[in-house]
């Protein structure tokens, strides 16, 4: 497991420290009770097989704001930050 | 009889389930579908036996003991089958995604997956023109042999469908057992033969290098000492497709198909394209296919959102490969056309045009005819099994074939 170990410290090195994200966290969490509360009252009881257009496009984007705000807040925290394996570590 | 019908919303806990796993085996990542083109990596084949085989044991033994299904087995029209599945080949190769993948990249932050999902839309708008066609009808009822199985027409005989299925399980679990998850790597079967062995030098490495790709553009630190490590240098890169991760994830899968038939809904990924062209261009009641596709497609959008949502938390919570929609170009396409972020939109969003035609030509894809199709042992679904790999691997050898890793 030697190569499989230095290749972990080697991306360690590389990478920023992790920081705080229980905000974001909590905002997918809260943003994920929201989306199913959404489709459950929107859509209620109905069993068929022809779903309701509207009720599936107010969920969907509940689900696209959740992860457009989660990009912004990475790309934010971590300051453009994207893992390249090809990048010499900085140390 | 047992019977039970769910309410649609419900979909979005299962799409959530599927989602997630599929995301942690690292599948939305294009590279993976574009390396099994090359054959360098056969994760998904290993996966996808070991779900089918575990489902098809699990749906034909209840269905023998008098549980009711809604049975979503497609119709073999073998010509229209045959091409839509030669056409979905083709559309893999290029993008390396694949209805279902395509959703979850997106969940995933992706920023190819945009263009897949344009060029997917374009692509089941085409089916539905065609489909109102004298050809798309050809197509669709010519050696039309209807819903069939292995055992005979769909939901008859299903003591003997039990028997085949045992057969059928064993050969799934004997693909996963014996085929080598690498190229030129070690299969299960050996593996478990010689417990004693240790990885290779050569085996640690390409384990670091699919971990490495698999965590390219990840718009977060991974840490270190925790499950997210874990999962990326461990258990996603492992070859042990028998070990219990990957092996529970497979049956998880399996299972869950299982679930949606239990529930009376259908399991698909592709249909909702279709489904967003009626609601927005082409309207039920002109369009033919739309009028199809809007009364019958269930509870699919819901799970389709809930794949979505699903690789999304993953993402997130379990794996941390969320990539903001960074700029990441799959490494065996960057060798191949370079790094221009135009030449990769174009590749992602015709490969995912020419996908999702073929599929909606087919009626289904990896999920509807592949995973959920063989899974019920139909006909057509191993028809459009078999042609989509030949067509894979002949048209991913013809563009990929320069590529040196």
């Amino acid at each position: 497991m030697e190569i499989i170990e230095s290749s972990e410290k080697q991306r360690e090195e590389k990478e920023p420290k992790c920081r705080s994200e229980a905000g974001i966290k909590a905002f997918v969490i809260v943003m994920t009770g929201i989306t199913i509360l959404t489709a459950a009252l929107t859509s209620g009881t109905y069993s068929g097989y022809d779903p309701n257009g509207y009720s599936v496009a107010i969920t969907g984007f509940f689900v696209i704001v959740t992860i457009i705000m989660t990009a912004v807040w990475y790309r934010t925290k971590y300051n453009n930050y994207a893992y390249d394996p090809h990048k010499k570590s900085k140390k | 009889m047992i019977s039970v019908t769910a309410w649609e919303w419900i979909g979005l806990f299962i799409g959530m389930l599927i989602g997630g796993l599929a995301e942690a085996w690292g599948i939305s990542n294009p590279e993976v579908l574009i390396r099994l083109g090359r054959w360098k990596d056969r994760l998904f084949v290993g996966c996808i036996a070991i779900a089918i085989g575990a489902g098809a044991l699990a749906l034909y033994g209840l269905a023998a003991l008098g549980v009711s299904f809604h049975w979503g087995i497609k119709p073999d029209y073998v010509w229209g089958v045959a091409l839509g599945a030669a056409i979905f080949g083709t559309g893999i190769a290029i993008s390396g995604y694949v209805p279902g993948t395509v959703w979850m990249a997106l969940g995933e932050g992706r920023r190819d997956a945009v263009y897949a999902v344009l060029g997917g839309l374009l692509g089941a708008a085409s089916w539905t023109l065609i489909y109102q066609t004298s050809f798309g009808q050809w197509l669709v009822t010519y050696d039309n042999f209807g819903q069939l199985y292995f055992g005979g027409k769909v939901d008859t005989d299903l003591y003997v469908g039990f028997g085949i299925a045992v057969a059928w399980a064993i050969i799934m679990f004997s693909i996963a057992y014996l085929l080598p998850r690498y190229k030129g790597g070690k299969s299960c079967a050996y593996t478990s033969l010689h417990k004693e062995k240790t990885l290779s030098p050569e085996e640690e490495a390409k384990y670091v290098e699919t971990a490495g790709m698999l965590l390219e553009g990840a718009s977060m630190p991974l840490g270190k000492n925790n499950l997210p490590e874990k999962v990326n240098y461990h258990w996603t890169v492992s070859s042990k497709l028998f070990g219990v991760v990957m092996m529970s994830v497979g049956i998880i899968i399996g299972l869950t198909v299982v679930l949606e038939m239990f529930l009376h809904q259908i399991f698909g990924e592709s249909t909702t394209y279709s489904w967003i062209v009626a609601k927005i261009w082409l309207p039920a009641g002109t369009w033919k296919y739309s009028t199809l596709v809007v009364h019958t497609i269930g509870w699919e959008p819901f799970s389709d959102i809930g794949t979505l949502f699903g690789a999304f938390l993953a993402s997130i919570f379990f794996t941390r490969r969320f990539q903001s929609f960074n700029n990441v170009i799959p490494p065996s396409w960057e060798k191949r056309f370079g790094n221009s972020q135009i030449k990769r939109a174009a590749g992602s969003f015709s490969g995912a045009f020419l996908m999702l035609l073929g599929a909606r030509m087919a009626d289904g894809c990896a999920s509807g005819h592949i995973l959920s199709g063989d899974l019920q042992m139909a006909v057509s679904s191993l028809e459009f099994f078999i042609i989509v790999m030949i067509s894979l691997l002949i048209v991913a050898h013809i563009i990929y074939r320069k590529v040196v890793d």
